[in-house]
């Protein structure tokens, strides 16, 4: 099969796709509670969850999202996971509390912190930079 | 605001009480300006002379998402329940005239909201509907002699849209406001009753852009329109009030922000308008065109 030059463009696209996927998986890892019955979870339902328009996994069990107030973790889930910055975040969690719509988040200064927090929380979800030791957590796929 | 929430599932949930109205874009949270870029939102949807009736009923909502795979997701609400009643908000205000006094104004409504997060990244569509029921009772203060309103029709069908992309937001709305009302009176001459009927075709709508140019400022600007009667002309002043704004956002800090918007407006819509010209208001007359300029500082949590 003769290798085509019109076919490059498609090529580099999937090429710089496949490398962002990576890098934010390489950038982040999110974690559950090591009794939570999940090993993956897809984009659309980690979305859902922090945005708190979804309020379980896909087992049934109740899903807390918890967040983290800064770093390199947090952009990077951010920015792939949720499509949104920081203060367009804010926005919308502040739009769904005064609305009456919900609570926002729980969120913490560190890793270290969000990590611990998951770990003693049935159900919890959090995410934390490729790094950070986890103990009582597990990381999940997100597919 | 008071009420008791609860979601048995994703897709169905139950709210009850005094619960903001979900309604196009912005009206649950048209009092939260903090969320907002405009110092002032578009006065043709969201009059702040009618936020105390229209934020808000008292009643319940059945809501959920529901998510279409590939097709995005459809979130919805249905309600029911009582308009709040405010003897000092903008449609008592707006029918005070002539030595009127109202006294009571109260009424059913129900509604729903459906909105679909596209599987275009950052488009949002929907469609809303209220339909509202309801009778006010007043008099003319100067026989002392009854002057009722009872609404026979009050339906509002909304569309709406908003992208996001990036630092730009791009949005828009039409609604359509359908009323028929029976005017009930007595003359204090005569004494005959005197009962007459008012029909209103009311179209308005408004597009709006707005860009954060950086984490501290945000620049919009946006064209409104209401059109009092469709079926009249279009042209006169008391039967369309336009407003071409444009606003500068400055977040001084997170719970901060100051916002400059200058408005100019053509028209001032009926005193039934409820869009800020009043008689009441203006006894020598009112001008065709108005230019306004706000400055707003909030705080907010």
């Amino acid at each position: 099969m003769r290798f085509s030059p019109r076919y490059f463009p498609h090529l580099w696209i999937a090429i710089f796709s496949i490398c962002t996927a990576v890098r934010a998986g390489a950038e982040v890892n999110v974690i559950t509670n090591n009794n939570t019955n999940i090993s993956s979870i897809s984009s659309d339902d980690l979305k859902d969850i922090f945005l708190l328009t979804k309020k379980s996994f896909a087992d049934g069990t109740h899903a807390e999202p918890v967040l983290s107030k800064g770093g390199p973790a947090h952009e990077a889930f951010l920015k792939h996971y949720l499509g949104k910055s920081d203060d367009s975040l804010v926005t919308y969690y502040r739009n769904v509390v005064f609305t009456g719509k919900g609570l926002t988040p729980r969120s913490f200064r560190s890793d270290a912190e969000v990590s611990a927090y998951v770990a003693k929380t049935k159900g919890a979800i959090g995410y934390v930079g490729s790094e950070t030791k986890m103990s009582g957590v597990k990381a999940i796929d997100v597919k | 605001m008071g009420l008791g929430d609860y979601s048995f599932k994703d897709w169905l949930g139950v709210r009850a009480g005094k619960v903001k109205t979900v309604l196009g874009l912005y009206n649950d949270s048209q009092d939260m300006a903090f969320l907002h870029p405009w110092a002032l939102l578009p006065q043709s949807v969201y009059p702040l002379d009618l936020r105390s009736e229209t934020i808000a009923h008292i009643g319940a909502d059945v809501y959920g998402d529901v998510r279409l795979k590939k097709l995005g997701s459809l979130a919805y609400t249905v309600y029911g329940g009582r308009v709040p009643s405010d003897l000092h908000g903008g449609y008592i205000y707006g029918l005070t005239k002539n030595n009127r006094h109202f006294y009571s104004y109260s009424g059913a409504m129900v509604g729903a909201d459906l909105r679909w997060s596209t599987p275009l990244k950052g488009l949002l569509a929907g469609a809303s509907f209220v339909r509202r029921d309801t009778d006010t009772y007043g008099v003319n203060a100067s026989s002392n002699t009854p002057y009722d309103i009872d609404t026979l029709k009050d339906h509002t069908p909304a569309f709406y849209a908003l992208y996001t992309i990036g630092n730009l937001r791009i949005d828009g709305e039409y609604r359509r406001n359908l009323k028929v009302t029976e005017t009930t009176s007595v003359s204090s001459r005569t004494g005959n009753i005197n009962v007459s009927t008012r029909d209103n075709d009311s179209r308005l709508g408004y597009v709006s852009i707005a860009y954060r140019f950086a984490k501290w400022l945000q620049v919009g600007t946006y064209h409104s329109r209401y059109y009092v009667d469709w079926g009249e002309i279009h042209s006169l002043p008391n039967n369309h009030v336009f407003d071409q704004a444009v606003t500068a956002r400055v977040d001084l800090s997170r719970y901060c922000d100051l916002k400059i918007e200058g408005h100019f407006i053509d028209g001032y819509g009926s005193s039934s308008s409820d869009r800020g010209f009043y008689s009441a208001d203006n006894p020598d007359g009112k001008e065709p065109n108005t230019r306004l300029l706000v400055i707003r500082l909030g705080f907010h949590l």
